[in-house]
């Protein structure tokens, strides 16, 4: 691939379909043009700053026809909010198993922690 | 993995970030396969939570981009305040990396060559290399 020195390689499509503010492209961290395994989007893949990949959470969150158009920090924050997400219904979900004696967390354990937690009552009736 | 459904809403964060991250947080703990899918699937809902709920506060806004800030009130909207502190950080990181970026970049622009002299250099090696390629073509070994 030939290093052309006009300006460094965003993914220029991604920051089509999202908004791009001034401030936003610099959110477009560690976006070298690497293919991804298993994207669907375009190559933006993650940063060394998220763990989850950008174009994914961007692609979600379009799915949803109401949502318009979103900086690319916005969807680096969501990505940040997502993983600690995961931590805490993980964390909870452990404590049911430590209940129930058992070193497996199981699907019930997750169950348990959804319905005790006020904030995870979105998650009622998920994958029922 | 290839996606050839193309089906806009089978979409869900790759399994093997989730794993990951659960791997992480729970390092010595054994997670059934379907305590894993619905984690996946959980994240799948977080996200259109916070981002339904971040939609309707920047609508309310003046702005027709949602910003982190309109993120960041989701999320207290919603009860995850908790999470704020570690998001707000982790924006000062995105920040400051985006801020290194334009410093090098403009850094490049620096070095005191023009763009254009640049390109017009560029344009000359690609040039030659192509003029290499075509001699080399005409002397097929095979005749």
């Amino acid at each position: 691939m030939a290093a052309a020195v006009e300006a460094p390689v965003p993914a220029e499509q991604d920051s089509a379909l999202c908004g791009s503010e001034g401030e936003t492209r610099g959110a477009e961290v560690e976006e070298k043009s690497q293919p991804q395994t298993g994207s669907t989007g375009p190559a933006v893949s993650h940063s060394r700053l998220s763990k989850l990949p950008l174009a994914r959470i961007k692609a979600l969150m379009k799915t949803d026809p109401d949502v318009s158009l979103a900086s690319q920090e916005s969807v680096f924050i969501i990505a940040k909010a997502t993983e600690l997400f995961v931590e805490m219904i993980a964390k909870d979900a452990l404590v049911y198993a430590q209940q129930g004696k058992r070193k497996t967390l199981q699907r019930k354990d997750l169950d348990n922690a959804i319905e005790a937690v006020d904030e995870f009552a979105f998650l009622e009736g998920t994958l029922d | 993995m290839a996606s050839s459904s193309g089906n806009d809403d089978d979409l869900t964060i790759p399994r093997a970030a989730i794993n990951k991250m659960i791997k992480e947080t729970l390092p010595n703990v054994r997670v059934a396969n379907d305590a894993r899918e619905l984690v996946v699937n959980c994240c799948t809902e977080f996200i259109h939570l916070i981002s339904s709920e971040a939609n309707e506060i920047c609508n309310k806004s003046d702005k027709k981009t949602i910003s982190p800030e309109h993120v960041i009130n989701a999320l207290e909207s919603l009860g995850f305040a908790s999470y704020i502190t570690e998001v707000k950080d982790v924006l000062q990181e995105c920040k400051t990396v985006a801020l290194k970026r334009r410093k090098a970049s403009s850094r490049l622009e620096n070095l005191g060559i023009p763009e254009e002299e640049l390109l017009r250099q560029q344009q000359e090696l690609f040039a030659k290399v192509r003029f290499l390629e075509e001699g080399k073509c005409s002397y097929h070994p095979f005749g």
